[in-house]
Formats: C-alpha cells, sequence, structure tokens
C-alpha cells in the first residue's frame, strides 16, 4: 500500500532528477530558489529565466524550486522589505544606485524595489548553502531512485551509450567508464 | 552537397522559427498592451473596460486600440466613453526606462454615456442611472412653492361662511326667537286666565259680598296691578318688531368684522422670486447640474488632489527614489488629438479637439492637463477644462460656452395649479466652475432668446379669473435668463436657482391672485349678506304673524279688565261705612 502511494512520487522524482548529473541538478535548484524568491516583473527575474534556460543546469527542478519558493518569497516579504529598504538607502551607494538606475533599462531592473532588492540578497546569501545541500541530496537520492548503490561524487550514475554521448556528457564520466 | 544542404536546411528552419517567434512576440506584446490598458483604466475609473482588438508595431513604436468602451461606474446601463480608434505613438526613448510617454496620438470616434450593449457588466454596487450625485440637489424651494400653492387652493376652497360673526348672529337669534316667543305666548295666556278667574270670582264676591270682604277691599289694587301688567305685555307684544331691529343692527355692524375677517383670510404670504423659481427650473436644471458636478467629481477620480488619496497599486515593497533621481509619471500622454460627439442640451455636437499633458500621476509632471473641445456649425461649442496639480492646491476649471442649442416646448413648475409654458426657442449655455481643493465656486447661465411664456393654472385656482392677469405680465418677457450658482464643496455641493421668470411670476400672482382674492371675499360677503337678509325677512314675517296670533288674546284680556272696571265704576264700592245704612227697600236686610 505505502509503495502504491509512493510510486507516483518516486517516477515524479525519477523523472526530476535523471538525465543530469549532481552538479546540475544543484545548479538548477539554486538558480530556481533564487528565481522564486524574487518577485517577478523585472529583468533580475527574467534574467535568471534566461540564464536557466541558457545553463546547463537541470531545467525542471529549477522550475519546481521556482515553483516553491514563490511561495516562501512572498511569506517573508516583510522581512525581505526591511532588508532591501536597508540596503538601498545606505547614503555611500546612493550615488551608485541613482547611476543605475538612470541607465537604460535600469528601471526595468527593479532594484530599486525593496522587496526584490531583499529578495535578491536572501537569495545570493542561501545560493551557496543551497547548491551543496541540493548537491549531496540529489547524491545521496539518485541511486535510491534508481535502486542502486551510491556512486562516487564526481561520478554519473547514468550509463551513456557511445551513439549518444556528447561532449557534455563526456565531461563527466559514466559509470561503466569509471 | 549534401552538407551544403543540410547547413541550409537548418538555416532555413532557424529562420522560420526566428519569423515565428517574431510573430508570436507581435502577438504577445499587443495582447499584453491590450491588457495592460484594461487594468490600468479599470483601476483609475473603477468600472470594466473594453478593448475590441489592439495593434503594436514596435519599429515604429506605434500601437493602436479599436472599440474601446469604459462603463460608467454609477449607471451599469452606460458607457462613461467609448471611441472606435486610438492611435498612440510612443516615445521608444522612454520604454527604456520603463515610462509610456504618448508624443503623439488621435482618438477618433469618441461618444459619452452611450448605452451598453450589455447591461451586466458594471460594478455590483453601481447605484441606479441618475446616479448618486443627485442626492445633493435640495427641492426645498420647490417644496415651498408646491405648499404656498396648496395653501392658497384651499384658502379658496375653504367655507368662510361659517366663520362670518353675522351669519353667526342670525343663526343665534334664529334659535333663540322660538323660545322668546313662547315664553311671551305662556304670559299672554296665563294673563288672560287670570283675568277670567278675576271676573269669576267678582262674581261671586258680587253674590255674596260679607264672604268676600277682603277680596272686594283688594280688588281696586289687584285691577291696577293687572292693568299695569297688561300695559307691559302689550309694549312687549308692540315692541317685537323693535327686538328684531335691535339684532339687525348688531348684525350689520358684525358685517363690517366680516369684510375684514374675509380680506384678512384671504390675503396670501408673498412668496419670494427666488422660491418660484427654483419652483419652475429646478427639475429642469437638476439633471444638468447634477451632470455638472458628477463630471468635476469624475474628474478628480481620475486625476485626484491627492495622489496618496489614490488606491495604492497591488505590488509587492516599496520603490525607493535615490538621491539626485526624478520621480516621473509612469503614464504621460503629451498631446492627443479628438475627435467624436458630444451630447449637450438635447444637441448633439460634433467637435474636434486636443488633449495635452495628461499624466498618470500630475504631481510628478509639470504642466497642467488642458483638454479643449471645438464645435463649428448651427450650434457651437467651445469647451476647455483644465486640471492643475502643479501647484499647491489642486485646481480644476471647466468652461463651456454653447450657442443656438435648440430647446423643445416645455412646461415649468412642478404642480398642476401652476405652470408655465415654453415655446421652442434657441437657447446659449455658459458655464465656468471652478474647484480649488475642495471648494466649488462658479455659475452656469441658461439664456432663452425669444421665449414666449404662458401661464397654465389649474386645479381650484382655475375657477378664479386669473388667467389674464398672470398672462398680461408674463407676456412682457422677451428671454428668460436662468443663473445657476454653485458652491460647497465636492462632497457638499449647494446650488442656487434665480431666473427673471421668478420675480415676473411673483409680481403677476401678486397682482393677479390679490385682485382675486379681494373678488372672493367680495362675493362671500355679499353672499352671505343676502343669506342674513333672506333669513332676517324671513324671521321678520313671522314676528308679525306671531304678532298678529297675540293681538285677540291681548284684547280679550283687555275687554275684560275694561268691562270689570265699567262694573265697579256703575256699582260702586262697598265700604265699611256703608254696611251699617239703612238697606234698601225691599232687601233681604232689614
Amino acid at each position: 500500500m505505502f509503495s502504491f502511494l509512493v510510486r507516483p512520487l518516486r517516477a515524479t522524482m525519477q523523472t526530476l532528477l535523471s538525465g543530469d548529473s549532481s552538479r546540475q541538478l544543484a545548479a538548477g535548484f539554486s538558480l530556481g530558489m533564487v528565481l522564486g524568491l524574487l518577485p517577478k516583473g523585472n529583468l533580475i527575474a527574467m534574467t535568471l529565466c534566461v540564464l536557466i534556460f541558457s545553463l546547463r543546469v537541470n531545467t525542471g527542478l529549477a522550475l519546481v524550486a521556482a515553483v516553491l519558493f514563490s511561495w516562501v518569497g512572498v511569506l517573508g516579504d516583510s522581512f525581505t522589505h526591511q532588508l532591501g529598504s536597508e540596503v538601498l538607502h545606505i547614503g555611500v551607494l546612493q550615488a551608485g544606485y541613482a547611476s543605475l538606475y538612470n541607465l537604460p533599462l535600469g528601471p526595468w531592473l527593479g532594484f530599486h524595489n525593496s522587496v526584490v532588492m531583499g529578495s535578491l540578497l536572501v537569495g545570493l546569501y542561501l545560493v551557496y548553502p543551497a547548491y551543496w545541500a541540493s548537491y549531496a541530496g540529489s547524491r545521496w537520492l539518485q541511486p535510491r531512485l534508481n535502486g542502486r548503490s551510491a556512486l562516487p561524487s564526481a561520478v554519473s550514475w547514468r550509463p551513456v551509450s557511445a551513439a549518444n554521448s556528447s561532449p557534455r556528457r563526456e565531461a563527466e564520466p559514466t559509470r561503466e567508464a569509471a | 552537397m549534401m552538407a551544403d544542404f543540410l547547413r541550409r536546411h537548418r538555416v532555413m528552419v532557424r529562420l522560420g522559427l526566428l519569423a515565428a517567434l517574431i510573430l508570436l512576440a507581435q502577438w504577445g506584446v499587443g495582447q499584453y498592451v491590450k491588457w495592460s490598458v484594461i487594468q490600468s483604466a479599470q483601476d483609475i475609473v473603477g468600472a470594466s473596460v473594453e478593448v475590441g482588438s489592439s495593434r503594436v508595431s514596435s519599429l515604429n513604436g506605434r500601437f493602436s486600440l479599436h472599440d474601446v468602451r469604459v462603463a460608467n461606474p454609477h449607471a451599469p446601463l452606460r458607457n462613461l466613453l467609448e471611441a472606435q480608434d486610438c492611435q498612440f505613438s510612443l516615445d521608444p526613448e522612454a520604454l527604456l526606462y520603463r515610462r509610456a510617454v504618448v508624443q503623439q496620438g488621435h482618438v477618433r470616434g469618441l461618444r459619452f454615456a452611450t448605452p451598453r450593449a450589455d447591461g451586466a457588466i458594471g460594478d455590483s454596487n453601481a447605484e441606479a442611472d441618475n446616479g448618486p450625485w443627485s442626492d445633493w440637489l435640495s427641492s426645498a424651494s420647490a417644496q415651498q412653492a408646491r405648499l404656498w400653492l396648496d395653501q392658497l387652493e384651499d384658502h379658496l376652497q375653504e367655507d368662510l361662511s361659517d366663520q362670518l360673526q353675522s351669519v353667526r348672529l342670525t343663526d343665534q337669534l334664529l334659535a333663540q326667537w322660538p323660545t322668546q316667543y313662547d315664553a311671551l305666548e305662556k304670559r299672554v295666556r296665563l294673563f288672560h286666565q287670570r283675568t277670567v278667574e278675576l271676573q269669576s270670582q267678582i262674581h261671586d264676591a258680587q253674590a255674596n259680598p260679607l264672604r268676600h270682604v277682603d277680596f272686594l277691599e283688594h280688588l281696586p289694587d289687584t285691577l291696577a296691578a293687572l292693568r299695569s301688567e297688561y300695559q307691559k305685555l302689550q309694549l312687549e307684544v308692540d315692541g317685537l318688531p323693535d327686538l328684531a331691529d335691535a339684532d339687525r343692527r348688531a348684525i350689520v355692524a358684525a358685517r363690517r368684522h366680516d369684510e375684514k375677517l374675509l380680506f384678512d383670510k384671504l390675503r396670501f404670504e408673498p412668496i419670494d422670486d427666488n422660491v418660484l423659481s427654483a419652483y419652475l427650473l429646478q427639475r429642469q436644471f437638476a439633471g444638468p447640474v447634477s451632470d455638472l458636478v458628477g463630471c468635476l467629481q469624475w474628474m478628480r477620480q481620475i486625476v485626484p488632489a491627492d495622489p496618496q488619496s489614490a488606491p495604492p497599486a497591488h505590488r509587492r515593497g516599496e520603490d525607493v527614489l535615490f538621491a539626485g533621481c526624478r520621480r516621473a509619471p509612469q503614464l504621460l500622454i503629451r498631446s492627443l488629438d479628438l475627435q467624436g460627439a458630444v451630447c449637450c442640451g438635447n444637441q448633439t455636437f460634433e467637435f474636434t479637439g486636443k488633449l495635452t499633458d495628461y499624466a498618470s500621476d500630475p504631481t510628478l509632471h509639470d504642466r497642467p492637463l488642458h483638454v479643449q473641445l471645438k464645435s463649428d456649425g448651427s450650434a457651437s461649442l467651445d469647451m476647455r477644462a483644465t486640471v492643475d496639480r502643479t501647484g499647491p492646491v489642486a485646481r480644476d476649471e471647466l468652461s463651456l460656452d454653447c450657442r443656438n442649442i435648440p430647446v423643445p416646448a416645455a412646461l415649468l413648475g412642478e404642480s398642476d395649479k401652476l405652470r408655465l409654458s415654453l415655446v421652442p426657442t434657441t437657447a446659449s449655455l455658459v458655464v465656468h466652475v471652478v474647484v480649488a481643493g475642495n471648494e466649488l465656486s462658479g455659475d452656469l447661465q441658461f439664456t432663452q432668446d425669444h421665449a414666449e411664456v404662458t401661464p397654465r393654472v389649474g386645479g381650484e385656482l382655475k375657477r378664479l379669473p386669473i388667467a389674464a392677469s398672470l398672462e398680461k405680465p408674463l407676456h412682457g418677457i422677451d428671454s428668460v435668463k436662468t443663473r445657476v450658482v454653485l458652491r460647497g464643496t465636492l462632497a457638499e455641493p449647494h446650488w442656487q436657482i434665480s431666473s427673471n421668470l421668478g420675480p415676473a411670476l411673483a409680481k403677476a400672482t401678486r397682482d393677479a391672485f390679490g385682485q382675486a382674492a379681494r373678488q372672493h371675499a367680495a362675493q362671500v360677503v355679499a353672499k352671505s349678506q343676502q343669506d342674513v337678509d333672506e333669513r332676517l325677512a324671513g324671521l321678520d314675517r313671522q314676528i308679525a304673524r306671531q304678532q298678529e296670533a297675540l293681538k285677540p288674546q291681548m284684547a280679550q284680556s283687555t275687554g275684560l279688565l275694561d268691562e270689570i272696571t265699567q262694573q265697579q265704576a256703575q256699582e260702586g264700592r262697598i265700604s265699611y261705612e256703608r254696611l251699617g245704612d239703612r238697606p234698601p227697600a225691599g232687601s233681604l236686610f232689614r
């Protein structure tokens, strides 16, 4: 019964986590988290979105993280607003802010908004811990989801055939190759 | 060869994808602009906004909207405005700074207050078609005039004969006369009865004088008393007509009092000229004045006096203005040509105009918003509106000048008792209203030239001969000039209406109703006098009849008294001295 209930979740996780290396998964999760924390409708969020789709990161996990952290971001608005206000009102940075704001597309960045600035700072602060946590988590989870034993940290679990191998795949040696 | 083909094929696919992406972006931007316009307009107006279609030309920075309809938040069945075609030319540089600056644009097919095809789209709490703005239109003056007319009619309908003193005295006289007559008649009857009894007693005493010594002794006194009483009765019977004369004199005296009472009763209170003006014209002007104030209130809703009073947009956090940065409005329309039609005073004007310097936040713009509409034709219109938020006090100004507006025939006045009819004519309308802060001031002047004013009297007043008296002074009015003064605040506006019709009608009614009241009073007095005279004449006849009826009884009584007196005089007096004398021969006593 338990396995019947867990099976869809396991399948989903397999879909999300399979196919990419642990670093790509971790990078995708981190970028998605930052995107989720940020209010949308500004160039920073759009840039992050473009990065997620452009870089070699796990897009699915990034989008899931973005959705999840969007709710977290809304809940933390009061804190991010205070943090952003404090940072935006630092006197010595006013000239820099102003020159950035007065550049073309400057207002589109949205950094002059207290919540955007606060969320961006929180996101940047959490990016490194999130990366390593998700990296460790994916390394621990991937073999179990596939029913196999843990692999060496720098090795992807997924077998890659010689025909499908790409420079990207080749950069990370497969288990068979190892 | 194969490699070249594959390379070309790949390039074509990519070019196709790029073209599809551009087309998609074009369509997406158009939809985004349409959605943005709808959302922004709904936030500003507070009602449903519909846009039929939109098109964006990214290359030359233009976008257009078609079939734009903005619902009236206070009238779900009407549009506030609708426009067939709107073209806007954007400043591309401003877009880089997240601002929409319309350098030049035009709106064609602009219409106001058009009916909505689907009346259901509107705010759920929208009010009736006449809107909430008419609540402040006080009808106290018109109510006062209606009361005045009602009182006038009541006075004329009132039966005043009951209150006349002469009538009351006549009633009293007629009521007490039968009692007086009954008492007199009873006394006459008793007197006659006593006379008959006295005669009988004398007979008895003469038959046996010794037994009636005392009676005989007092008989002369008794006779004298009876004679005296008879004379009194005779005087009263003879004086019956004199008694009626005294009452008639009292009644005549009361008539003078009655005339004064009637004139006092029928003297109606003069009514204030402005009250009559309000009575005649308030209903005609309530709608336009309400629309005018509603327009000013709407202008304040669109462009709030205090930007902080505007509802804040739903967004997270707050935007920080850095030192050295200048805040600018998100939307700025530098120039917008307008073309459409507006309905003013039952006349549709095709207009052209220009709107300049509209800013989403006008306090951030250094020039006030100007709107100018102009219409040339048989009926001309010139409208100018200024919304100034550049100074410390928000100032809105609206000027309107309409000439040669055709005005249909109208029936002025809210009561059937007194109305004025106006023939179709042309009119001019001049409006100048200023809202400084929240203070409202200004006026509206409406002039109808070559107006023919005819009074119409109804109800009980129709019985009075006042139509001719009213017509004469009112026919002298060549143009009807009405002025509405607005003051107070936008939230609690007050208005006062004045017109040359009010004083003219007040004077006409004063003269006509005064004359009619005097005639009516004279008629009532004459009628009551005639009635009193007839009743007094009837009383006189009754008195004469009753006097005649008493006379035989009195004559019988006096006849008996004379007979007794004569007998006593023939027989002489039987004294004590004579009681011892020798009786006559043949007498029983010897």
